[in-house]
């Protein structure tokens, strides 16, 4: 390993700094535990929707899923979006190896907004012959992690959502992708203020006709003055829930993808019916629909109180992500 | 039980500072006189033209008033183009002539989607520590702004992503709004055009808005009938208990001002309208702060509005449920309200979650139409017909809008 270039390698400088101190950089390379090197990394992410009885099937504005929910309802699309942050490698060591996320379309150094929209206006297409694309789709986070050549990557980690401190600010002058107006017009939520961290939404052929799963933190009372003035408030439920998914054997980090099983998400929900709340779940704590919800993404159920110090959990058992072969 | 404050030390905020040291230089500099220091409190770059006893409202440090943002914030507050549908705008559901309440239960948006919740008047909006009916997480202007232009639900003015920069040319092709962005933020680059657009138009309307002031009605100016004098005793009567909830200078015990420099807690009461289930509920999606912040007690929770020019703003409460003044007296006579029938019948009169000081009272009818002469006595027509404060767009025929005019006694005062 050139430590040099380990040295002087952009981005992610003070990550680097604390690897530094961690392996030596500046000690020969015989050492037992090796230096590592800052590297750029893609992580993509997919989103399935494929179901037994229509293993084929793929989200995409326009087009009709079916046998979802446990109705096997037929859907279309709405909104396909969610925020991720806090982006880890572990390696089989325990070791959490973070990675530190570009300035890049759809994403800043706090968090990244997956897409997964192909056209615009995703809930009106009916021809996609006559829709635009969606500029704004993403399906991967760009990022740089420092790795060693003895690291070997067990499991990958990340957060669903965005940080606390970026979650109750000013939305108008926000970076991109927070900035509403801008990339997060319709991330934001509405008069509750902060960002919804999941737009997953869908319409229904039969009984309801909007289906929608918006994560986001209840219970909050913190309000711009108190965060410009430091003052501590926190949420009853901060509802961001960190993964911490196992590579499968012989794959290396570089060959896996991250994919958000839709599927599986609304395997136990009724997507013809709301009996109550909001439309779908959009993290109410009385809300009947978000039980189901809570539990297939691994949160504590809706509107339980979290412990204060903790503006994230880590998920223990949950059905929602997992990592594939990237395709 | 009325919760007492809690009092938390707390920084001046930084405008307050700054003002704070400029006031004392300026003191320096000027020949001997006897000045009491008010560290700054009255110091503004606008001209709040209020009496110096009334207190002057918080500005954010980002976002001090100027009279250039101020016009530039009413262009906007009256400008249709920011809406999906070229049909709402600010003023759509606030209209001067009912101290900007529209005189519906609820308002309806560019879509069609109607509003769950009643349209308020923003009479001294400035002076609330929190906004709208029952958020206690929304503390300024600039941050509640962007939730009707681009809130999904409901759908207010629509601004969305498919519609946004088609919204946007919309507003920068308009001749008017050069020279009204470069006066406003003259220490920006072409602010019109330039990536601040959006927030200098939520702080411009933010500042529209701020300015809106009401303190000249004929209680003000101490010109009130018999009747009004014996309603404010009675409104100010530890029977009727008014004054606990509608409070103070502004009638509200949400009011905050320059002059209060700790911590104030946000309040809200529930005043026993719905009890949907027996346990104190409340009809989605109008539940008050619990919405916000799921604690039980919460249930049912609004802020209490000011009742300045409250005869212009009905129907009342945070849904428009209740018709007038007389009716919004019976509730509080009988100690909360009672629905017998339809979805939402439930005895609000024994919710569990009611303020403590509404237990119901004694009322006779002239004392009744004693306290509404005193609530009438709160409509300032100076704020209603005050040009400064209406459309300043030419009307269809290109021609200049005349002063808006009295609207006259509105009915229940009569």
């Amino acid at each position: 390993m050139n430590k040099n270039f380990c040295c002087l390698a952009k981005g992610g400088l003070a990550l680097l700094v604390s690897s530094f101190m961690l392996t030596g950089c500046n000690s020969d390379s015989s050492t037992s535990t090796g230096s590592r090197t800052t590297q750029a990394i893609e992580l993509p992410f997919a989103l399935s929707v494929a179901t037994a009885g229509y293993p084929d099937q793929v989200p995409g504005c326009g087009l009709v899923m079916q046998g979802l929910g446990t109705q096997n309802s037929r859907v279309t699309l709405a909104d396909a979006r969610f925020f991720v942050h806090d982006l880890k490698l572990i390696t089989d060591k325990g070791e959490a190896l973070p990675i530190t996320l570009d300035a890049a379309a759809g994403q800043n150094k706090d968090a990244a907004l997956l897409d997964f929209r192909d056209y615009n206006d995703c809930a009106n297409v009916t021809d996609t012959s006559l829709a635009t694309r969606n500029p704004n789709r993403k399906t991967s986070v760009l990022g740089q992690v420092a790795l060693g050549e003895q690291d070997q990557i067990s499991h990958i980690q990340f957060t669903l959502g965005i940080p606390f401190g970026r979650n109750h600010q000013d939305q108008a002058t926000a970076v991109e992708p927070l900035r509403n107006p801008g990339l997060a017009t319709g991330m934001a939520w509405s008069w509750q203020i902060g960002y919804k961290f999941t737009g997953l939404d869908v319409l229904p052929a039969e009984g309801v006709t909007r289906w929608n799963i918006h994560l986001g933190s209840t219970g909050c009372t913190i309000t711009a003055t108190d965060l410009a003035q430091g003052t501590e408030q926190s949420c009853v439920s901060y509802n961001r829930p960190v993964y911490t998914l196992a590579l499968p054997a012989g794959q290396l980090h570089d060959q896996i993808a991250i994919e958000l099983d839709y599927v599986a998400l609304t395997s136990t929900s009724d997507l013809t019916q709301d009996l109550g709340g909001a439309a779908g779940c959009m993290s109410g704590g009385a809300d009947p629909e978000c039980t189901a919800i809570f539990e297939q993404l691994g949160l504590p159920a809706p509107g339980s109180e979290w412990d204060g110090s903790k503006t994230k959990t880590a998920v223990a058992t949950q059905g929602v992500f997992s990592v594939i072969a990237r395709p | 039980m009325m919760t007492r404050t809690t009092l938390m030390t707390r920084r001046l905020p930084l405008a307050a500072s700054v003002l704070a040291v400029s006031a004392l230089l300026s003191a320096c500099l000027s020949d001997s006189q006897t000045r009491t220091d008010d560290q700054g409190a009255r110091l503004s770059a606008y001209d709040w033209q209020l009496p110096s006893h009334l207190p002057l409202p918080r500005e954010p440090a980002d976002n001090p008033m100027t009279e250039e943002k101020f016009q530039l914030g009413r262009h906007l507050f009256y400008d249709t183009r920011l809406s999906a549908n070229n049909n709402i705008s600010c003023a759509s559901c606030h209209h001067q002539d009912k101290a900007f309440s529209d005189g519906i239960a609820r308002p309806t948006g560019t879509s069609g989607q109607q509003h769950p919740r009643n349209s308020q008047g923003l009479a001294n909006v400035a002076w609330y520590n929190t906004l709208t009916w029952g958020n206690p997480s929304l503390s300024t202007l600039e941050q509640q702004v962007v939730i009707p232009l681009t809130g999904d639900d409901p759908v207010e003015h629509g601004i969305n992503e498919n519609n946004q920069n088609a919204i946007l040319s919309a507003i920068q092709t308009v001749p008017e709004y050069d020279a009204l962005f470069a006066a406003a933020f003259p220490e920006q680059d072409d602010p019109l055009m330039n990536d601040r657009v959006w927030d200098n138009l939520h702080k411009a309307l933010a500042s529209f808005v701020r300015g809106l002031t009401s303190y000249n009605s004929p209680y003000d100016r101490g010109e009130i009938s018999a009747a009004a004098r014996r309603g404010d005793a009675l409104f100010n009567s530890e029977r009727l208990e008014c004054f606990h909830c509608h409070a103070g200078y502004n009638f509200s015990d949400s009011t905050v001002d320059r002059s209060m420099t700790s911590f104030v807690e946000a309040l809200f009461h529930n005043n026993g309208l719905y009890n949907i289930d027996g346990r104190g509920g409340y009809p989605y999606p109008n539940q008050g702060q619990f919405e916000l912040t799921s604690v039980p007690a919460h249930m049912g929770q609004f802020r209490a509005p000011s009742l300045r020019n409250v005869a212009l703003t009905a129907p009342y409460n945070h849904d428009g449920s209740v018709a007038t003044l007389r009716d919004v007296i019976l509730n509080y006579a009988a100690g909360g309200r009672e629905i017998t029938s339809g979805p939402h019948a439930g005895d609000g009169r024994s919710n569990p979650f009611k303020d403590g000081f509404i237990v119901s009272f004694h009322i006779e009818e002239p004392e009744i139409q004693d306290l509404i002469a005193f609530l009438c006595s709160l409509t300032d027509t100076t704020f209603i017909t005050n040009p400064r404060y209406s459309n300043p767009w030419p009307d269809e025929n290109g021609n200049s809008r005349p002063a808006p005019t009295n609207p006259g006694v509105p009915e229940q005062c009569l």
